[in-house]
């Protein structure tokens, strides 16, 4: 009885082994993103579960309450701790994090980063959602058109140390410069750090301090609202144009009754999406992340790795998409 | 007695001058800070500081503290405006436009006292599963709300499944509760206003408001006299909680807006706010007014340093300003209390 009994044991236990042999185990990527609770990056995670089901990779996602370096170093400590195959990272600080994504890429982990890009020598790739020159001077021409191509503006930003919101910014005043824009004055730089409560002090302070203002750009989600919501509060709709990177359906209100004439971005579904299909592609082998190679993306087609000129690669999702009161109703409930 | 010391005796005389003295020099380098219009949003603004405050006050008076009130409005926020959300409505009417009569659309949900009633309701519940840890299952006040926090807001998270409440969900009449006007103050400051005097009314004149002061300066004596201590913090804790609901509730329509994490380390200024208005930190002193004058002068200095653009992003600055004033408000706390201990001894000819 009991060499029957040990018999089936040892049975199953081979069994098991040979199940655990013949499952391949899934690949599994690390998502970061700026801040959590963001629901510009919870758009962004549902594109990564969109190709997760059409791949059939597994990912988990963290990002710090307080959009700091810290608290996304502390999480890609945590990743390479639990072995993960490749790294997606919307960085707050694209040199803060690079040394601990050499640790990362040392281990044979791939480093993708999307939306706010790492410095070329903590990535792989880089996975950006439209040309940053486009991005800056849409929003430019948009206020030039709205305030009649004359007057002060201000620029109300997120953080002075996101690497996005600075190249943008560095766009803007570039596209300032050019003869069509001389009777604008961009008369300050603001930071409402992607709080609420600070951007809408912040706006509020723009508005007491340039009684003169015509325009505000606000090239961030949690800006934008917070400006929109403090244009309206002070009365000044209308009497001061805004326009920035707006989430659709934060500012669908704010559309419709013409606070915000007008605002851009790029679907962060696909843009999660694209860092999932380049994430992937890297683990299998398929690319390496050198200038010329191609992968499909999905429903996005196929994409070609082109040179970032910052000593690294990065490849295109597609161009910053112009909401407006008319079409806004399309989108609001999408994300 | 000299002017300086009678001064420094009165703490609250002495913030109300420190206070103007802070619009005066600022208002010098920005005169649009001190502006009437600027100065009755500082105070509106100001106003869902000083209700926690409130509640904040209790909860110190009786040797406690509450870290866990940001996650509380979050999620009393939250479970009202899901409620709101899904009941979300349009009725059509009609309004006098340029004397033409224009159809408009209007979004309407849930009562908007409803709402709040639920936020004060979910929020005075989480006081009490706090109140009930720490005066029934003595668990340290800041390891118990610590932990709640964390609690709290994976709550928040789970009510909202991951999704944000915006504007476009809310109803007409919550975007309006912190937007109507009274006598040239906003309705912030009037809610603040009522939830002051009712306080000061308890804490003044009822029996179980005396009682907060008699359970933080000495439990043992509060005990004998026949008090229910624990009864009485986790009253305190209650109020706080239901406080943190109210406030919860004008945060998120003053925001246009709730998030899962929403007012994540709001608590810090709160009891920041105590503290400068002279509330002991270990229980059984502090006064109301003290308490608003705090709020208020947390409230100046976050305003003035935004309007002074002291460097592109003053946030630093503004933190490093924000914890000087709390030290210099604890040390001359501590010196205060201890002239009055002196005096008091002398007095009695000991």
């Amino acid at each position: 009885m009991k060499r029957i009994l040990s018999l089936i044991l040892a049975a199953m236990m081979l069994l098991g082994l040979a199940l655990a042999v013949g499952a391949e185990e899934p690949i599994t990527i690390g998502v970061v993103y700026k801040q959590s609770g963001n629901p510009f990056f919870e758009a962004g995670v549902r594109g990564f579960d969109e190709a997760s089901k059409e791949l059939g990779f597994t990912f988990i996602h963290n990002g710090p309450a307080d959009s700091s370096n810290e608290g996304q170093i502390q999480i890609i400590e945590g990743y390479i701790q639990q072995e993960v195959d490749a790294i997606a990272i919307s960085a707050n600080d694209a040199a803060g994090v690079v040394s601990v994504l050499q640790t990362a890429m040392d281990k044979g982990i791939k480093v993708v980063s999307w939306d706010s890009k790492v410095e070329a020598a903590g990535r792989n790739l880089n996975v950006d959602p439209s040309v940053a020159q486009n991005i800056g001077r849409v929003q430019v021409e948009e206020i030039a058109k709205q305030i009649g191509y004359e007057g002060q503006i201000a620029i109300l930003s997120a953080a002075a140390t996101h690497d996005n919101q600075n190249t943008w910014i560095a766009y803007m005043k570039e596209e300032l410069e050019k003869p069509e824009y001389d009777k604008i004055e961009l008369v300050t730089v603001v930071y409402g750090d992607d709080l609420t409560d600070k951007s809408y002090q912040e706006m509020q302070g723009l508005i007491n301090s340039y009684p003169d203002l015509k325009g505000v750009i606000s090239p961030t989600t949690v800006g934008v609202a917070a400006a929109a919501v403090a244009i309206k509060d002070m009365g000044m709709s209308g009497k001061i144009k805004l326009t920035g990177l707006g989430l659709p359906s934060e500012m669908a209100d704010h559309l419709a009754d013409g606070t915000c004439e007008a605002m851009f971005l790029w679907n962060p579904i696909d843009l999660g999406y694209a860092a999932a299909y380049a994430s992937i592609a890297m683990v299998k082998g398929d690319i390496t992340g050198a200038v010329g190679e191609k992968f499909d993306a999905g429903r996005l087609g196929e994409r070609e790795i082109m040179d970032a000129g910052d000593g690294g690669t990065f490849i295109l999702v597609g161009d910053p998409f112009r909401f407006t009161g008319e079409n806004i109703d399309d989108w609001k409930n999408v994300y | 007695m000299s002017f300086l010391k009678k001064l420094v005796r009165n703490r609250e005389a002495g913030l109300t001058l420190v206070i103007i003295l802070l619009v005066l020099l600022v208002g010098l380098r920005n005169p649009a800070f001190a502006s009437l219009s600027n100065l009755q949003f500082i105070l509106g603004d100001t106003s869902i500081m000083i209700i926690l405050a409130l509640g904040m006050l209790c909860v110190l008076l009786v040797g406690s503290i509450d870290i866990s009130i940001s996650a509380i409005m979050a999620l009393s926020a939250m479970t009202a405006g899901i409620l709101m959300k899904n009941n979300l409505g349009l009725v059509e009417t009609t309004t006098l436009v340029e004397g033409v009569e224009t159809a408009l659309a209007i979004k309407t949900s849930t009562p908007l006292i409803v709402l709040i009633l639920l936020a004060m309701g979910v929020g005075a519940a989480c006081g009490l599963v706090n109140g009930l840890l720490i005066a029934y299952g003595k668990v340290l006040p800041i390891v118990a709300t610590l932990g709640l926090q964390y609690i709290i807001y994976g709550l928040s998270h789970l009510v909202s499944s991951g999704q944000a409440i915006y504007r476009k969900d809310m109803s007409e009449s919550f975007i309006q509760f912190t937007r109507h006007n009274l006598l040239g103050f906003n309705s912030k400051v009037w809610i603040m206003l009522g939830t002051f005097l009712l306080l000061y009314f308890f804490i003044t004149y009822l029996r179980s408001g005396r009682r907060l002061y008699a359970v933080g300066s000495n439990r043992e004596a509060a005990q004998m006299s026949g008090i229910d201590t624990k009864r009485t913090t986790l009253m305190a804790h209650v109020i706080m909680g239901a406080l943190a609901g109210l406030a919860g509730m004008l945060y998120a329509s003053h925001d246009n807006k709730v998030t899962q994490d929403m007012a994540m380390g709001y608590e810090m200024y709160v009891i920041a706010a105590c503290v400068i208005g002279g509330v002991s930190v270990t229980g059984g002193f502090g006064k109301i007014l003290g308490v608003l004058l705090g709020a208020l002068a947390i409230g100046v200095i976050n305003n003035g340093l935004t309007m002074l653009r002291l460097t592109g992003n003053s946030e630093f600055w503004k933190k490093a300003i924000q914890g000087a004033v709390i030290l210099i408000a604890v040390v001359t706390n501590v010196y205060i209390k201890r002239g009055h201990e002196k005096r008091v001894l002398r007095e009695r000819r000991l």
